[in-house]
């Protein structure tokens, strides 16, 4: 849901989870512009593969990213939960890292829109 | 006493240490993407739960609920710690929307659907679009200058219910 509003607004997010199969997934179905989704694989309950993509996105991104979204979330409770309809599954991680922007000129402020962040 | 050491273990490891980490190690090149566009600064946006903020234990799960509640503290206590390098960090904690977690499952479009009644004031789950405008107030530029806020997109689920956040 917040990758596919970024991108629709022309953010550049960079997804990360552990299955690939899944960002893969997602970037084949929602890569609809005018933004962009990337996929980077990784486990970001590991503190060496958290660094290696720090690292990556370090020479991907030169300039710096301007948002860090922290999503990932699991539920383990399926012991004691108490309703039919609560299910627990790992639903897959997703970090997005959104880089604008491409400015029109230098020293143009942002206008209102969003979109007009990542305008060429 | 039917829950184990281990599942609260994991729950924490990925909903709040992963997350700490995650913001840590991202910091710097956040920093730097700092006014790369003149007037817009960087931020960080935590997705917690209103399970952090409610008083009951989230339909018998006391481990999600407590590390909810921990992720959206962490998130004060990071907006407090990053304040001087300009890193914004709000949180959103959204009610019930329909994810893998809330219906067991999900489509080829990693998306899940949820055809209950729910017990919320707006009477239905949360809609993608929901989730989208919040998260667009807060990265657009309309939302520079909000820091450590926390916002509930939850249809009133915290209006209905005992929770901390009213």
């Amino acid at each position: 849901m917040i990758t596919q509003a970024l991108v629709a607004n022309g953010a550049k997010v960079y997804v990360t989870g552990r299955r690939e199969d899944k960002l893969e997934n997602a970037i084949k179905q929602y890569s609809t512009g005018p933004g962009e989704i990337l996929p980077l694989a990784g486990d970001i309950s590991n503190k060496d593969d958290i660094q290696r993509l720090v690292k990556e996105i370090e020479q991907k991104e030169p300039k710096g990213i301007q948002l860090l979204v922290n999503n990932a979330g699991i539920a383990r409770d399926e012991n004691t939960k108490f309703c039919e309809y609560i299910k627990t599954h790992t639903y897959y991680i997703l970090l997005t890292v959104e880089r604008s922007i491409k400015r029109s000129a230098r020293n143009v402020r942002p206008k209102v829109h969003f979109r007009a962040l990542h305008e060429e | 006493m039917k829950s184990e050491f281990q599942q609260w273990e994991d729950t924490f490891r990925t909903n709040v240490t992963s997350a700490f980490f995650m913001s840590m190690a991202f910091l710097p090149i956040l920093a730097k993407g700092h006014e790369v566009t003149p007037g817009y600064s960087s931020s960080i946006v935590n997705v917690s739960s209103i399970s952090g903020a409610m008083k009951g234990s989230s339909a018998g799960q006391p481990a999600y609920a407590a590390s909810k509640a921990a992720f959206t503290h962490l998130s004060r206590m990071l907006a407090t710690t990053f304040k001087d390098t300009k890193v914004r960090v709000n949180t959103i904690a959204p009610g019930i929307f329909p994810s893998e977690m809330t219906t067991g499952t999900s489509g080829e479009d990693n998306k899940s659907n949820l055809d209950r009644q729910i017990g919320n004031p707006a009477g239905r789950p949360g809609h993608d679009s929901d989730m989208g405008a919040t998260i667009l107030f807060l990265a657009g530029p309309g939302g520079v200058f909000y820091n450590h806020q926390i916002l509930y997109p939850d249809g009133g689920s915290t209006l209905a219910s005992p929770a901390v956040n009213n």
